[in-house]
């Protein structure tokens, strides 16, 4: 299992289209992968999950993956955040 | 599998909430039938409106009809005729509930009747400063 901290950049935050982006690509992976804002940890293969973070822009969130692909996981979660969700700003 | 999916609601705010969810899911909801309340037809017809969706949205895995407000007329009318299909009937239709419904649609009937309510509930928060 592995983690790190990222922190929504893009000026939408982790709306309703960047949610379920954001759970086209975890689903992708054998790995459990996990968001977790403050206390609150969902699955991030859940689409309500996800939006019920209700994670704005400057919000910090724990990625957490487990399994065999785990760092694949954790990096294309990542690379997806911090690529504004392919939103340009 | 795929369970079809039927959407009955006071107006067209059923067809709107399909919109919305096909954009967010960023591809259309296939087997989807909307059936609009607009307080012109009389009964019989809203009872025979309904009944085609459900026989139109059947493929053989069962039928999921969402309605907005339980106790009203969509409501009730779909009551009536869940007798006649492998069909369910959850009230309180919201844009999460559909999202859920439409991103499990793989699920066997009774998984995603379950799915649809747990989603819609918990999407009803309180938010204050």
């Amino acid at each position: 299992m592995i983690a790190a901290d990222v922190t929504v950049i893009n000026k939408l935050g982790l709306h309703a289209r960047a949610a379920t982006k954001l759970v086209n690509c975890a689903s992708v992976f054998n790995a459990e992968v996990t968001l977790k804002r403050g206390a609150r940890e969902i699955n991030a293969k859940s689409i309500m999950g996800v939006l019920t973070l209700a994670a704005s822009i400057g919000t910090e969130l724990t990625v957490t993956t487990d399994g065999p692909d785990e760092e694949d996981a954790l990096g294309a979660i990542l690379e997806l955040i911090n690529d504004r969700f392919g939103e340009g700003e | 599998m795929s369970v079809g999916l039927v959407l009955v609601t006071h107006g067209s705010s059923g067809q709107s909430l399909v919109e919305e969810a096909a954009f967010i899911l960023g591809e259309p909801l296939e087997g989807v039938e909307c059936v609009p309340f607009n307080h012109s037809e009389g009964h019989r017809e809203e009872m025979v409106q309904i009944h085609a969706a459900i026989e139109a949205a059947e493929t053989g895995d069962g039928v999921l009809v969402l309605t907005d407000l339980i106790g009203a007329s969509p409501s009730n009318r779909v009551a009536v005729l869940l007798e006649h299909f492998d069909a369910v009937m959850v009230t309180g239709v919201n844009l999460a509930m559909l999202l859920c419904v439409s991103a499990n649609r793989g699920m066997p009937l009774g998984k995603l009747t379950r799915k649809a309510v747990d989603c819609g509930r918990r999407s009803v928060k309180i938010f204050q400063q």
